[in-house]
């Protein structure tokens, strides 16, 4: 020992002089009480996110119960024992190698139980997002509280600058290893028993401590596949699903399952955003029909991050760009959807990772076509690009004679409803807008533009192969089906949050 | 009250800016990362400011209306995120400047952090229903509003108004 520490650099043996000292642990215990902390928020958002939908109104839910649940933490800091405080830590610890199966596990469980959702998931929920950031919030009140009030100020900037760094340390590593799920959980689960080993005075615990996190990085893998495979089979009804692929993006959970007589699909965050049975009749009306009514132009394509519309729109077009937010669908597109080979020799075919609305805020670019192959509305992020303000700037970037293809998420229904609130911002940004509604596809797609260059009769003569029934409308039969429709603006999308309500309540019997 | 009014004021600012900044430049994660980034930077350097509270909650003020005023005119910008990134500091300053004004001042750290905490989740809450409802006008006005009581009652109580001290007749 005595010759270990002589031979070590004087700068080394000041920094093991000031960690050692009771202060630097403190700070390094508080560090990574942080980072578990932003690692447990942005993994339980993820998680829970997905196993409830991740609308806008279900992200917030989780992110402010894992606030208050930091708030409750902060407060028993000052009011629990030391004794009460490790019994905390340590259940803390736990859940969280526990995770994300556990919480898989009882959503399953629960709705093989009642046959259903319920109520139920959402206490699921709020136990876990609390679980996230309790147990790790309670330590910084505690430790200043056992300083006497004149050192308080002092001990509280070195202790809380820590935290704030463990925090943004976390978080950050939570946001850039999604893509690595294992990485991901072991780097937090050594932080863990690093926090545990540290914060606690107890040998046995800490060695207890690091085997069951060397289990639980083992089995990370497996058990978090099967534990989503049972959320699929029996939350999704998706009788003999298998998860092809799970990731986190910085915006999302992307997982491609596959399950008998439902072919291959896609999920973000939970809600499903294609399959490929009905991915032919949906790049049909988006894409092909657009593309063979405005031959030879330059298309650009929003969103469609499994690139399934661009060897469609490529071989009926000069030039296509496509503008997808999320690198990780289009990593899954191409590994599952759209094989990726063919789409390399395209050369007259470009990929940008950007929002749609800075890409075209930041062109001056001009379009033959421009297909918005979005989500429904249910997030903020992309509520802005189905508003009046963005179709402008869309129109604003179409060549004379070019059209906007957009697909609505349902029939038009009634005034309240997204497709007729989305036609309505439509018909306020473009002179001509004609809405075709298919049976076949189950939802309708609209066409804007200055003067659109096809109308009714081409597009009931483009037709899908096996339509059963398609109405289409235009002019004043088209204002009469969005009568009192408000449009979404940038200044009035209370529709986000009242849609992701509704459906929030509507899915567990609220 | 006071760390609740604290953290509505300050949860109303870190919120307005992200939801500005998503609206008008971009939803992509930079915007996030320099939002947390930017504002934890600001709190990290306030908790070791000497500075008088109130002015930074009116620096604070005031850096989160030139960020808005910017913003506001335009729908849609192609100018990064990053280039918010003095104002978001500037404003988070006091999110850390509150903390060693109050434990300073005497009030117990469990308290203070937890209060602070609820105060910020019902900002930040609000800030999104403001958003939504009212549109990018009530983001500028709301933490104006806001700054009103953070300034009328200060960080903390003054000691002769705290209470009876323990042991004391």
């Amino acid at each position: 020992m005595a010759a270990e520490t002589r031979s070590r650099a004087p700068w080394a043996r000041a920094a093991a002089a000031r960690i050692s000292s009771e202060a630097g642990r403190r700070a390094l215990v508080l560090a990574l009480a942080g980072l578990c902390f932003g690692k447990a928020q942005v993994a339980a958002i993820r998680e829970l996110g997905s196993l409830l939908y991740g609308e806008e109104v279900v992200l917030w839910l989780i992110s402010s119960v894992a606030l208050a649940g930091a708030a409750l933490g902060y407060r028993l800091g000052g009011a629990l024992s030391r004794a009460a405080l490790g019994r905390l830590l340590i259940a803390g610890v736990l859940v969280q190698f526990a995770s994300p199966a556990l919480v898989r596990l009882a959503v399953a469980g629960l709705c093989a139980l009642r046959g259903g959702t319920g109520p139920e998931l959402l206490g699921v929920a709020v136990l876990a997002a609390a679980a996230a950031s309790l147990p790790f919030c309670a330590l910084l009140p505690a430790y200043l509280d056992g300083d006497a009030a004149a050192d308080r100020v002092a001990a509280l900037r070195v202790a809380y600058t820590a935290e704030l760094i463990g925090f943004a340390a976390g978080s950050g590593a939570g946001l850039a290893l999604g893509a690595s799920p294992t990485l991901s959980f072991a780097v937090h689960a050594l932080a863990l028993v690093a926090l545990l080993g540290l914060a606690l005075p107890l040998r046995r615990v800490a060695l207890l401590g690091l085997a069951l996190a060397a289990a639980a990085i083992l089995t990370h893998q497996p058990l978090g596949t099967w534990s989503l495979e049972q959320v699929y089979i029996h939350k999704h009804r998706l009788p003999g699903a298998r998860v092809r692929w799970s990731v986190d993006s910085s915006y999302q959970r992307v997982e491609v399952v596959d399950a008998p007589g439902r072919g291959r699909m896609l999920y973000l965050d939970g809600l499903r955003d294609l399959d490929s049975r009905s991915l032919a009749t949906l790049n049909h009306y988006l894409a092909r029909v657009p593309a063979r009514l405005l031959p030879h132009g330059e298309a650009l394509l929003l969103g469609n991050g499994t690139l399934s519309l661009v060897p469609e729109l490529a071989a009926r077009s000069r030039a296509v760009t496509t503008v997808e937010i999320d690198p990780a669908v289009v990593d899954a597109g191409a590994r599952f959807f759209t094989p990726g080979a063919p789409l390399d020799r395209l050369g007259h075919w470009r990929l940008r990772i950007a929002d749609g609305k800075a890409f075209l805020a930041g062109s001056e670019r001009r379009f033959d076509l421009i297909v918005v192959d979005l989500p429904s509305p249910l997030t903020l992020g992309e509520a802005y690009l189905h508003t009046e303000e963005f179709y402008r700037l869309c129109r604003a970037r179409l060549r004379p004679g070019g059209a906007l293809a957009v697909q609505l998420s349902g029939d038009l229904g009634s005034p309240r409803r997204t497709p007729a609130r989305v036609v309505a911002g439509l018909r306020r940004a473009f002179p001509e807008v004609i809405v075709v509604e298919s049976a076949l596809a189950d939802r309708s797609f609209a066409y804007a533009g200055d003067a659109l260059p096809f109308g009714a009769d081409e597009l009931r003569a483009s037709a899908a192969p096996g339509e059963r029934e398609l109405r289409i409308f235009e002019g004043a039969a088209l204002a009469g089906r969005v009568e009192g429709a408000a449009p979404l603006a940038l200044d009035d999308l209370d529709l986000v949050l009242r849609r992701g309500l509704e459906r929030l309540a509507d899915r567990h019997g609220l | 009250m006071r760390p609740l009014v604290h953290g509505l004021h300050l949860g109303l600012l870190q919120t307005g800016l992200l939801l500005a900044l998503q609206r008008a430049t971009s939803a992509a994660a930079e915007t996030y990362a320099a939002v947390l980034g930017g504002w934890l930077l600001g709190a990290a350097s306030g908790l070791w400011l000497g500075a008088a509270p109130r002015a930074l909650v009116l620096l604070g003020v005031v850096a989160h209306l030139v960020a808005h005023l910017a913003l506001a005119g335009v729908d849609f910008s192609a100018r990064s995120p990053a280039l918010w990134l003095p104002a978001i500091i500037a404003v988070g300053l006091y999110s850390g400047r509150y903390f060693t004004a109050a434990i300073a001042a005497g009030e117990a750290p469990a308290r203070v952090f937890a209060g602070e905490t609820y105060g910020f989740l019902v900002g930040a809450v609000l800030a999104l229903v403001a958003a939504v409802v009212g549109g990018r006008w009530a983001l500028v006005l709301a933490p104006v509003i806001s700054a009103a009581p953070v300034l009328a009652l200060g960080p903390a109580s003054p000691p002769d108004r705290r209470g009876p001290k323990p042991n004391v007749p």
